[in-house]
């Protein structure tokens, strides 16, 4: 019920906020004139109003930049920037501004592990559905590589959007200025342009394929850099721009997928050469029951860009600088957009390069590798723990949490405190007086297992000794699961590889679309090919794990030193 | 709402989109302290302050090219940081004073100085505006730090909270009433009006 009283006495609250038509705000003065106690309630609501006003600023007491700029790449980094549009030739370029992703190699370098992030989440979140219908998605996609409409069932497990409805609808109703309420729980929100949101975020899906197309166009992607301790991820320096489409590129996040970003623990960790060539984090993931899957075609990882120039990743174990590629072959008859693992673009060789020795093909000690891995935290800190140790074969291990995760490790049971497990690059002295140490240190989740070990094994008995150490772990991780997706590999040589029954899958992954999804379409990860099997571990999966980014380089400060006899990780 | 129109604003986010991060750290120091002020206001909590700040500066960035322009920046961040902070707030405890949570989140963020005897006075006062903030519904509180923290206009108020301007209107004059019952003691007191004037 209208109380004309209680109205007028509103327009004293407007009439304090000068917010009154004129007309109003001379009706308003006649009645002050006229009427003491609505003069009284005027000096109250003034009151109100400077009483508040007053209150002094509360002060943020820190500088936000580098936690908020760290976090909006991290958010990237799981997010979907990708920009397929860079090899549709049919969209529109470059008439609006877009993002950071695509207008440098440090952009093209996120764009890729971003995408690549997203596939492999994605591949980790399969479900029955989506493994039922993911064949007749190869075909679609098989078929119709880009500029279709129809979102891919893959995207649209990663565009969740509360009111997806047609494309047009996802754009912003309000205006183009209206933030989207955050509760919207859209795991990837509407980008600006032309085309919907969901068409934009289709064409951001196959980002990798269409980087290792787009790459060879660029003029100045001669360094990228392996983000050094203080950065997070991989960044990168240089020109060159991903072409992009009115889709934009970034890919906004709602809470949902940065709270998944927050959740994102980045390891880099600087490896002896040797071990890094022999792949003996591969070997530390499978001691802890996660296995890396390799793309089904290794061949696959020098893909070949329309100009010939081959594509792969790789950093220089110097300057943690991408350089110029390997002398890769290039395939003939290879399709534009072959299975490129995470495809970090390469130019032809010039003058000005830096020699390449160590990125050649003949050493395969080069490169960064990037792993991710989705497992408890028990088999991650274990993992860690594992590395931490061995520092003969593991220099340097930086870990980046971000601030939800540390919040974790003071409040959740969850939680771990991991940054304990960062060091730097140990001394000679100190690995010489550590290698004097006759016991290894195993980290398990129960806690710390010394391991008698001896000097002077042979190869087999230590790959006995690995045996014995995973059948150990067997009691106490047998129930975890964990998987583990290299994004990329410079590795041109595979050592030979642990024979182990693990229950954790892992994907070597490839960013080829067609392989990536049937290897969905198998299991949900390649080389489980028993369905069931792979439904049960999926019930199996805990439901809290962590994602944590490995980031592995070769050291730049090779072992000289005998390794310290019973470092199993580097065996 | 009085923004800042820097004309930097514009360059800044214009250099962020072409590349240069560093750009939207400037924008973050230009406008954190204020908006963290406001979302304070909001949640009453220092620690939830912060971290929704920073959260709706990731989406500031994460969305900055759906940003056209027509409004000023601080405007547009602030619609993030009030949104995220309303959800925030609806997350926690839709009827969770502030007063009454408090004791789990700090209370008004201090200098840390000692204070001189003069000023304690308005020390209280301070903490009892803010008290009577945090006792408001949600409603209220929203609209009374957007009217009084931020300085919105009845127009900026309605857009942000969907209101129709006569909503606004009578909304903003009951906050004041139920302030006005809260504080009354403080609006009583002699001293404390003294100062103020």
């Amino acid at each position: 019920m209208t109380n004309p009283e209680h109205i007028d006495d509103e327009m004293l609250s407007a009439y304090l906020d000068n917010e009154l038509a004129p007309q109003e705000r001379a009706r308003v003065e006649e009645r002050l004139a006229a009427d003491p106690a609505a003069r009284q309630l005027l000096e109250q609501l003034r009151a109100v109003s400077q009483a508040v006003k007053d209150l002094p600023a509360a002060p943020l007491g820190t500088d936000l930049r580098d936690v908020v700029l760290r976090r909006a790449e991290r958010a990237m980094l799981v997010s979907n920037p990708g920009e397929s549009a860079a090899a549709d030739g049919n969209s529109p370029r470059g008439s609006n501004p877009r993002f950071t992703i695509g207008r440098s190699v440090r952009g093209w370098v996120w764009a890729g592990l971003a995408t690549a992030a997203g596939l492999a989440i994605m591949a980790f979140e399969s479900n029955s559905d989506r493994d039922a219908q993911l064949p007749e998605s190869v075909a679609e996609r098989s078929a119709q590589p880009t500029g279709e409409s129809k979102p891919s069932p893959e995207l649209r497990a990663l565009v969740k959007t509360e009111q997806p409805a047609a494309p047009s609808e996802a754009a912003d109703s309000r205006s183009p200025e209206t933030p989207p309420a955050p509760e919207g729980g859209a795991a990837i929100s509407t980008v600006a342009g032309d085309e919907s949101s969901i068409h934009g975020a289709r064409d951001q899906l196959p980002a990798l394929s269409d980087i290792a197309a787009t790459a060879p166009q660029q003029k100045n992607l001669d360094q990228l850099q392996v983000a050094t301790h203080k950065d997070v991820g991989i960044s990168g320096r240089g020109g060159g721009r991903l072409a992009t489409g009115n889709s934009g590129i970034a890919g906004a996040t709602t809470r949902d997928s940065d709270s998944a970003a927050e959740n994102l623990l980045v390891v880099r960790v600087q490896v002896r050469p040797e071990a890094f060539a022999g792949r003996a984090f591969d070997r530390v993931l499978a001691s802890n029951r996660i296995a890396v899957e390799e793309p089904a075609d290794d061949s696959a990882a020098a893909a070949v860009a329309p100009n010939g120039a081959p594509l792969s990743a790789g950093s220089s174990a110097q300057n943690e600088t991408l350089n110029s590629a390997p002398a890769i072959p290039a395939r003939e008859n290879s399709p534009v957009m072959p299975g490129t693992e995470l495809a970090l673009s390469r130019r032809p060789q010039t003058q000005n390069d830096q020699p390449q020795s160590n990125t050649s093909t003949a050493n395969p000690a080069t490169g960064t590798d990037v792993i991710l891995v989705e497992a408890p935290k028990e088999q991650i800190e274990s993992c860690l723990a594992e590395i931490h140790k061995n520092d003969h074969d593991y220099l340097g291990v930086a870990v980046d949490e971000d601030e939800t995760l540390k919040r974790k490790a003071s409040t959740a049971d969850r939680g771990a405190n991991w940054s304990q497990y960062a060091r730097g690059i140990v001394s000679q002295q100190e690995r010489l007086q550590q290698a004097a140490d006759s016991n290894y240190f195993l980290q398990t989740r129960d806690g710390p297992v010394t391991i008698d070990r001896g000097e002077n094994r042979g190869a087999n008995e230590q790959q006995t000794e690995h045996e014995r150490s995973l059948a150990q772990k067997d009691n106490k991780l047998a129930e975890q699961n964990g998987r583990a997706f290299r994004m990329k590999s410079q590795l041109q040589q595979e050592p030979a590889q642990p024979t182990y029954s693990s229950n954790a899958r892992a994907l070597r992954l490839d960013s080829d679309r067609a392989q990536l999804s049937s290897a969905n379409a198998r299991s949900g990860f390649a080389g489980i090919d028993n369905k069931e099997m792979a439904q049960e571990e999926r019930g199996q999966r805990a439901a809290d794990t962590i994602q944590v980014l490995f980031v592995l380089s070769p050291g730049d400060e090779p072992a000289t030193s005998p390794p310290p006899a019973g470092t199993k990780a580097a065996k | 709402m009085s923004d800042d129109a820097s004309p930097s604003d514009g360059n800044l986010i214009k250099a962020t989109l072409a590349g240069q991060p560093t750009a939207f750290g400037q924008l973050v120091l230009k406008y954190q302290d204020r908006l963290f002020n406001s979302v304070f206001r909001l949640l009453g909590s220092t620690e939830d302050a912060r971290d929704i700040t920073q959260d709706a500066f990731v989406q500031a960035f994460l969305k900055l090219e759906t940003f056209r322009g027509s409004a000023a920046f601080y405007t547009w961040l602030y619609r993030i940081g009030f949104n995220l902070a309303m959800s925030h707030a609806r997350g926690k405890h839709n009827t969770q004073s502030l007063d009454g949570a408090k004791s789990d989140r700090g209370s008004e963020p201090v200098d840390g100085r000692p204070l001189p005897e003069a000023d304690f006075a308005r020390e209280e006062q301070i903490k009892l505006v803010h008290a009577a903030i945090g006792k408001l519904v949600a409603e209220y509180r929203q609209i009374i730090v957007l009217r009084e923290i931020e300085s919105c206009s009845y127009d900026q108020i309605a857009d942000i909270l969907d209101l129709p301007i006569g909503t606004v209107r009578s909304r903003l004059f009951r906050a004041r009433l139920a302030l006005r019952d809260q504080l009354a003691p403080m609006l009583a007191d002699p001293v404390i009006l003294s100062k103020r004037a």
